[in-house]
């Protein structure tokens, strides 16, 4: 083993909590979702603050995650963008922003997992990658990188709430294009997950009707918003299926998509073309 | 062939009779800003980095075809035909239970293209005659190694998962191993011919 002992204890797992990392990449072709951090630009900062380099995998937690360091331990945590020094025996509770869905905490050294097909990511699709983190479970801890901790702390991420859009492959599918997503305001539907977050129904005009409710399955991206039959856009996260089987009308700019990562459910969204 | 953004950081390939041989000819090129390349029934994806999109976009231009009849590897997978659906699926088509046997052996398949799980392969060539929709209530849990059909497809379920076709038979052929150099047995391009042991 590279570490001597696991450095932290999982006190409480919280809800839908899971280690992830910049997720897996060059095996979508073999159906290997990428996975990793919903919300990249959290997951990065966190490690910045703890003078980790972006790979090193964090904890990505909705909420109620309470651990306890085993050795003395520095962290940081997305939500308050702030950095602590943990004593043997010190607790930490991680939550999203009180305005967001998702947290991180990241560990100076990195969770230090096995990799599996070059990531520590939990694909919550196929269960590839660590297991499932349980309460009462305790994790190992990288090496000290030996980098200087940043001296100042997080500015408050300026939170927009205006997600750019792309033209997706099937824009012209839809009588209207674009402006079918543009024109007006959508709600966020309650079964959120790391794999897409689904939007109140719109009316979208097929332009091009298919003989089925799908088309022949086509890959996807992050970002990717498909359409389903009944008018329901999804915007497809991290965690998203390589492939899909409805047109996709637009794609979201991977600059704003932790705008939609973070969106609770019942909140409102307004798209506008990039 | 031709090819439009998939927003700021992919293109989607599309008007092609062989994805296949289109990835293959865009992986000959090992472009260092492509970062997937992913076969579909008819299109190719492929993510990029945002800063080399458009360089890609002109790659593509550029890309020839590679027909994967050289190298193309061959696997034999040992079935045992005793599915569940066995008797459901002869009596939708109107076969007796080895007639459907027979004709899903009778085939050489092709890997199209890979999805829905790592390492789920969809194999192209089932018999027009076995050609039936999936499941209008899919399984919760498929076990690892079960052989089946559904649309246009064969497969064989890598892993355990949910499932919506029909179940025809067993393997114990290990279909998906993150400890191999080459996780996935059944890759874009591979040949898979069915062999029946039992029962």
């Amino acid at each position: 083993m590279r570490y001597p002992a696991a450095a932290l204890s999982i006190l409480d797992v919280g809800w839908s909590t899971t280690i992830q990392d910049c997720g897996r990449v060059r095996f979508a072709s073999l159906g290997v979702p990428r996975a990793g951090a919903v919300d990249r630009g959290a997951h990065d900062l966190a490690n910045r603050l703890v003078g980790n380099t972006i790979e090193a995998a964090t904890l990505e937690t909705n909420r109620g995650l309470v651990i306890e360091a085993r050795q003395p331990l520095i962290v940081a945590t997305s939500a308050d963008g702030r950095r602590h020094t943990l004593r043997v025996g010190d607790q930490l509770r991680i939550d999203a922003p009180t305005d967001g869905m998702w947290g991180y905490l990241a560990v100076r050294g990195g969770i230090d997992v096995e990799p599996v097909l070059g990531s520590r990511s939990h694909d919550t699709l196929s269960g590839l990658g660590p297991p499932l983190l349980l309460t009462g479970g305790r994790l190992p801890v990288g090496n000290d990188p030996r980098t200087d901790l940043p001296a100042d702390l997080a500015p408050p991420r300026s939170a927009g709430s205006v997600v750019r859009v792309w033209p997706g492959p099937r824009a012209d599918w839809f009588r209207l294009g674009l402006s079918a997503l543009t024109g007006r305001t959508w709600i966020v539907q309650s079964d959120v997950s790391r794999v897409g977050v689904r939007l109140s129904s719109g009316a979208f005009e097929r332009v091009r009707e298919t003989t089925s409710a799908t088309m022949p399955s086509e890959g996807l991206v992050e970002g990717a918003i498909q359409v389903t039959p009944s008018g329901e856009p999804i915007v497809m996260l991290a965690n998203h299926p390589t492939t899909g089987g409805y047109p996709v009308i637009c794609v979201v700019d991977p600059d704003d998509i932790a705008i939609v990562a973070q969106s609770k459910p019942g909140t409102t969204l307004r798209f506008r073309p990039a | 062939m031709l090819y439009r953004p998939y927003g700021p950081s992919a293109w989607l390939i599309e008007d092609i009779a062989d994805p296949i041989s289109w990835a293959t000819g865009l992986e000959k090129m090992n472009h260092p800003g492509v970062h997937e390349i992913v076969p579909a029934k008819e299109t190719v994806l492929v993510i990029c980095e945002r800063a080399a999109h458009a360089e890609v976009g002109r790659l593509l231009e550029q890309v020839n075809p590679i027909a994967h009849h050289d190298g193309v590897r061959e696997v034999i997978i040992d079935v045992t035909y005793d599915g569940d659906d066995l008797a459901d699926v002869a009596e939708r088509v109107g076969l007796s239970i080895e007639a459907v046997i027979h004709r899903h052996l009778a085939v050489q398949y092709t890997v199209e293209f890979c999805g829905f799980s790592p390492g789920f392969a969809y194999l192209g060539g089932l018999d027009d005659e076995l050609r039936i929709p999936r499941r209008s209530t899919p399984r919760t849990r498929v076990p690892a190694g079960s052989v089946a059909i559904a649309a246009d497809y064969s497969c064989v379920y890598p892993s355990q998962s949910p499932g919506g076709w029909h179940l025809l038979g067993r393997t114990t052929a290990e279909i998906w191993n993150v400890g191999r150099s080459e996780p996935a047995l059944l890759t874009p391009g591979t040949t898979v011919r069915f062999k029946q042991v039992g029962p």
